[in-house]
This record gives structure tokens, sequence and C-alpha cells, in this order.
């Protein structure tokens, strides 16, 4: 089924808080074009309770493209502060290659 | 008493109902499965008739255990019958035997007294008695006419002397009736001769009549009310010598089983057929019973699979038409994108130019990549490559606004970081939901110079005779990102025959991979290569993305000229 999209690629959202009682979301997979939309639907209940910050935890992805850093990037334009923590290797070098590390907060 | 059984069945019905109703395939179905396209897997005619033929094997295979089981369970219970029904006839035999036994000790004892032999007989000889005659014959010597006769007269008198002698010497006086087969002549009888001991010198000679459609006492015996039952003369089923039936004479039908019992000098067959089934009739009637609920099941699957295959078939018949839709819409979306980008470069001397564009397998949507060459006044060039994030319709139209925008503003003669900062403004992650990465450079074509800015983007690649190397632009924030970003810019030295170049992220990511694996990939597929800037470009893309791009790319190369 040439032109069909075959493989789904598959991300794992959880929400909650950390310790310090602040929005923390961790991401499990690949963020991309496929994984995104899915994403940003489950993110939507944590945007709706409109936190002052949201942290993600993206230890954990494996793989991130331009509609990832979108994604974060959307979430950064309705949260006053948006932190990235933990950033896996993949996450780190394609927010320092888009000169996203002080919007993102990420301490690279 | 000895017994002798044999069993034989004659019932035809096993199991050929069930073997004949495999459905085949009509003719209006074998032209309906040419109609349809060919596709993977099997036709829904061929999954009906392979379920049905399984499932029709799978009936016949339980049917035939549970006929075979009722079979040879019925066979059993009939050969137990049929013993105790050869036990019940003969037991019988005495009734015939004893009172010409005792009639012959009273002839030896009287000698011979013809009025004492009438006397003991009348009361059973005649019309509707036990016998039609007994006579009294010498045991030896030649005899024409019995010494004495109770009833009508004999058949065996109207026989010659050697036949009569025979029958009569058979009567050996050991407590044995000789039989005399009368079965065939006119009035059917049977004969029956005795001698009181071997020393005897008289014989009792009796006859009974036996009307074709007699019933036998044995069928009245309640005992065997189930069964129907034949008595023959001798050991096999012969109708001219059947004695009794329940059926007045027609030969019995169906299964059947038959034992032996000596009768006098003779034997008799025993031949027993249940009317009903004797192991219950639902063991009778399981193995159809199975095959009809089987055959049922079977239909039933046959057609559940059938209109599964159908919807498969038609789901795939689908997909592939949305397949060839996708496909077709695809390729007019990069008929169109190839319309935005594939403009003649601007002849400069000493400058040749060349780009690729890689459609990416991934998605069916238009993707957000973008190159452009524009002539400036003064010996100046703009470049630049850019990457909407996203895909679709609103991501190639940010292409387009931004892409026209850039050129707009280098056309005003704007430096670099003042085009991405003026783009940045026009664009935002907020409002449109997409980003751009943007590499802008000003390429002085007198000094070989060039000045980058960079909104977000991949670094370009100096390619020059000692090899390939990323210039280290100063990285600003995307373009949609922050409103009137500020972008520093840095300045480079192309030199001679030196080559610059500038690529979408496509390029270098990859999944499951790091993105420093794809940039180092990238270099070293650039370093290593020769050649005009056309062929050198065709080699970078078949060595960076030997299967195809997973996302969209976009390669621009500029040459100077040695």
């Amino acid at each position: 089924m040439a032109g069909i999209d075959e493989g789904p690629t598959k991300a794992i959202v959880e929400a909650g808080f950390d310790d310090a009682g602040i929005a923390l979301v961790s991401i499990k997979g690949e963020l991309d074009l496929a994984s995104v939309p899915g994403v940003e639907l489950e993110l939507e209940p944590v945007m709706a309770a409109s936190p002052d910050r949201l942290a993600f935890d993206l230890s954990k992805v494996t793989f991130m493209d331009s509609s990832g850093i979108a994604m974060l990037l959307r979430a950064a334009e309705r949260v006053p502060t948006i932190e990235v923590r933990e950033p896996s290797p993949s996450v780190q070098l394609i927010i320092r290659a888009t000169g996203l590390a002080d919007v993102l907060q990420v301490d690279l | 008493m000895s017994v002798r059984v044999a069993v034989n069945s004659v019932d035809g019905a096993s199991g050929e109902s069930v073997g004949d109703s495999a459905p085949t395939p009509s003719p209006s179905a074998a032209s309906a499965a040419a109609r349809t396209p060919r596709i993977r897997g099997h036709s829904p005619q061929f999954n009906i008739v392979a379920v049905a033929v399984i499932g029709v094997l799978i009936n016949a295979g339980l049917s035939f255990g549970a006929y075979s089981l009722h079979d040879s369970n019925e066979n059993r219970l009939l050969e137990q019958r049929v013993r105790e029904g050869a036990a019940v006839a003969s037991a019988n035999i005495p009734s015939v035997q004893t009172p010409i036994a005792s009639a012959a000790v009273l002839a030896e004892s009287t000698d011979g007294d013809p009025e004492a032999f009438r006397r003991f007989l009348s009361p059973i000889v005649g019309s509707g008695q036990l016998f039609a005659t007994v006579s009294l014959w010498p045991a030896s010597g030649v005899v024409r006419r019995p010494l004495a006769v109770v009833g009508t007269q004999p058949e065996l008198a109207t026989e010659s002397s050697a036949a009569i002698r025979a029958v009569l010497e058979r009567a050996s006086g050991q407590g044995t009736l000789a039989i005399n087969n009368l079965l065939t002549a006119r009035e059917r009888r049977l004969g029956y001769a005795y001698r009181a001991s071997k020393r005897a010198h008289l014989v009792v000679y009796a006859e009974a009549p036996f009307p074709k459609n007699r019933r036998a006492r044995i069928a009245q015996n309640e005992a065997f009310a189930d069964f129907d039952y034949a008595q023959y003369l001798g050991r096999s089923i012969d109708s001219r010598f059947l004695l009794a039936s329940s059926k007045g004479g027609v030969p019995l039908r169906g299964r059947q089983a038959s034992a032996t019992v000596y009768f006098g000098d003779q034997t008799l067959l025993v031949v027993m057929a249940p009317r009903t089934q004797l192991g219950g009739t639902l063991l009778a009637r399981l193995w159809w019973l199975l095959g009809l609920v089987g055959l049922a099941l079977t239909l039933g699957a046959a057609t559940l699979v059938g209109g599964l295959t159908r919807r498969r078939q038609e789901a795939e018949v689908l997909a592939t038409e949305n397949a060839r839709l996708y496909a077709e819409q695809r390729s007019v979306a990069q008929t169109l994108q190839h319309s935005l980008l594939a403009e003649a470069f601007p002849e400069i001397p000493g400058l040749e130019f060349g780009a690729r564009y890689i459609a990416g397998v991934e998605g069916i949507d238009i993707g957000g990549d973008w190159y452009d060459v524009v002539r400036l006044d003064h010996g100046h060039i703009l470049i630049v490559v850019g990457d909407v994030s996203g895909r679709g319709l609103e991501a190639a139209t940010m292409m387009a606004a931004l892409r026209y925008s850039a050129r707009a503003y280098a056309v005003e003669g704007y430096s670099p970081a003042t085009i991405l900062t003026k783009l940045s403004g026009l664009a935002s992650v907020a409002r449109d939901g997409h980003f751009a990465t943007v590499l802008c450079g000003l390429l002085d074509v007198g000094t070989g110079r060039v000045t980058f800015a960079n909104a977000g983007h991949p670094a370009p690649l100096l390619i020059t005779a000692t090899g390939a190397e990323f210039l280290e632009t100063s990285i600003g924030v995307p373009v949609g990102v922050g409103r009137g970003s500020s972008y520093s810019e840095v300045e480079f030295a192309c030199p001679r025959g030196s080559t610059l170049l500038l690529y979408t992220d496509g390029a270098v990511e990859r999944r499951g991979e790091r993105l420093d694996v794809g940039l180092q990939r990238l270099k070293d597929a650039s370093s290593a290569v020769d050649g005009p800037l056309e062929s050198y470009l065709d080699t970078i893309v078949s060595r960076v993305l030997p299967e195809g791009a997973d996302d969209d790319t976009a390669l621009l190369g500029v040459r100077w000229r040695g």
C-alpha cells in the first residue's frame, strides 16, 4: 500500500505533577509529524488547566523532528513558563540546532 | 443346542447423503470472481468452498462415526436377541416331538394296535389341530401302505416304496425326529418320522401343514414384539422352505441377523429384523442429526467466511483506490511545489547553482521546504534555504509567504539578519501552529565572501579542496517563535573552487539515530566527491538518502568556479 503511512510512530504521554507541584508531562517514544497530533490531544487537559509552569520530561524521547519542536513552541505560547527537563541526546541536538535552548529553557 | 449367528447389514443409508452436499461454485460466482480485481488472498468463492468442503468432511467424519457406533451397537444387540429367538424356537420343538414320541412308545407297547393308536392321537389330528395326519408304519421291510392312519391319507403314502423306505429309515430310534421336507409339494407340509428305540419295530409318521403366511409362535411372544421374524428349514434363506414368518412370507428387509438351531435331523434358520432401533432412537438419529446440525454450521461458517473475505476485499479495493488517490493528490502537490522551486537560477559569471528537492515518503502532504537564489544589485546574491515545520497546505502557504517576503526584503537591501527579524514578524507559531527554520546568506560575488544569518536552521557546509566543514553560524530562534527576534551575522570566505551546501533537516535527520550521526554522514558524503556540481549533488543525494527521504529534503549547492 504505497503512499499510505504504515508503521504509526508511537508516543506515550503521562501527565502529572512533580514533587514541587509543577505540572509535568513525560513523553516516551518518538515526537514527529505522525505522533505529535495525538500527543497534543493528550496535552489538552493539562493546557486547559492553565498552569503557570509546565515541565516536559523528554528523557525517553528517541526521536524528535521539527514537528516536536513546533509542539513545544505551541505549548510555550500558551503557558507563561515552560521548561524541558532531562532532554535525551536526540532532543538536545535538535533543540541546540534550532537555537531554541533559551526559549524552551533547556539547560544544554 | 448349537447357535450360529450371522449378521448382515443391508441398511443402505450409510452416510452418503452427507458427502454429496458439498457446495460447488456456480457459474455466476465464477464470473463474479473474474470481475473482481486481482488482490492478495483468495477469492470469497474459494474461501467459501474451502470452508464448506472442510466442514462437510468433518461432518461426514462425525456422522460416519455416529453412524458406525449406532450400527455396531444395533448389530450387537440384534445378535443377542436372535440368539434368544433361536432359543425360543428351539424350546418349541418338543411341542411337536413329544406327542409323536409318546405315540411311538404306545404303538410299540401295544404291538401296533390301531385302535389304541387312533384313540391316543385323534384329539391332536385334523383340521386346525397340530397335525393333519399321523400314521403308523413298520420300521423295516418293503412297505406300501401304513399300518394305521389317523386323519387324512399322508402325502408319504403317495410316494414310491423306496422313497417311503428312505424316510422311515431316517427315523433312527435315537430320540430324534426325522424331518421329511414336503414344503415344495402342493399342500405345504412337514413330515416327522419317529422310532421309539433302535429295536422298535414301528415308526410313527406325522405330517403338519405349513400355510405360507402362518404366524410363528415366537412372533407372538411379547419379548420379540419389536422384531420381524422368519423361520426357514435348512441353513439358508429360501422362500420355498419358509416355515413361519411375521411378514406373511415376504422376505425380511433391512438390518437382520440369523441363527440356526437343530430341528430333528435338520436345522432351522431363525432370522430376525428389528422393527425399531434397538439402541434407542436418539443414537439412531444421532448421525443425521449431527450431519444436519454440522451442515447448518458449515453453511453458516462458509457464508460468514465468504462475507468476511468479500468485505476484506472491498476494504482492500478501497485502500488501493485511496492509495492511488493519495498518490495522485501528492503528485499534484509535488508539481505545485516544484513549480514554486524550479525557477531558473540567475546566470552569474564565476558562480554555479544547483538544487535538489526530494519528496519524503512519509505522509502525503506537501512539505514546507524551500530554497531560493535571488540576484541583487552590486554583485550580491541572496541564498536562502528554509523549512516550515509540519506539512500540508498551511505549511506550504507559510513557506510561499516567507519565500517571497525574503525576496522582497532582500531586494529592498536588508541584510540577512534583518531579513530574518522581519520574517519573524510575519509568522507566529501561536497563530499558525507552524514555525520555520531559515538560513539566509548574502554572497559577494566579487570577494567570494558570504554573510550568514541563521534562524534555527542546520549549519551550511563549506566544501573545499581540504574537505568539508560546517560553518559556525550564530543560531537564533526559528522564525515564528518570537516577534522581532534578533539575529547575528557571521561572515565566511569561500575560496575559488569551493562549494557551499545548504540543506534542510531531511538530509540529516533519520529515525532512531542521533542528529550528529546524520550531520557527520552528510559531511562525509560531501567531502569525498568531486566533479561538476550537478553530478556532485546527485552523488550526495544517493549517499545520504540511498532509500529515499523520510521527510522532504531540499539541497542547494553554490560553487565558485575555479
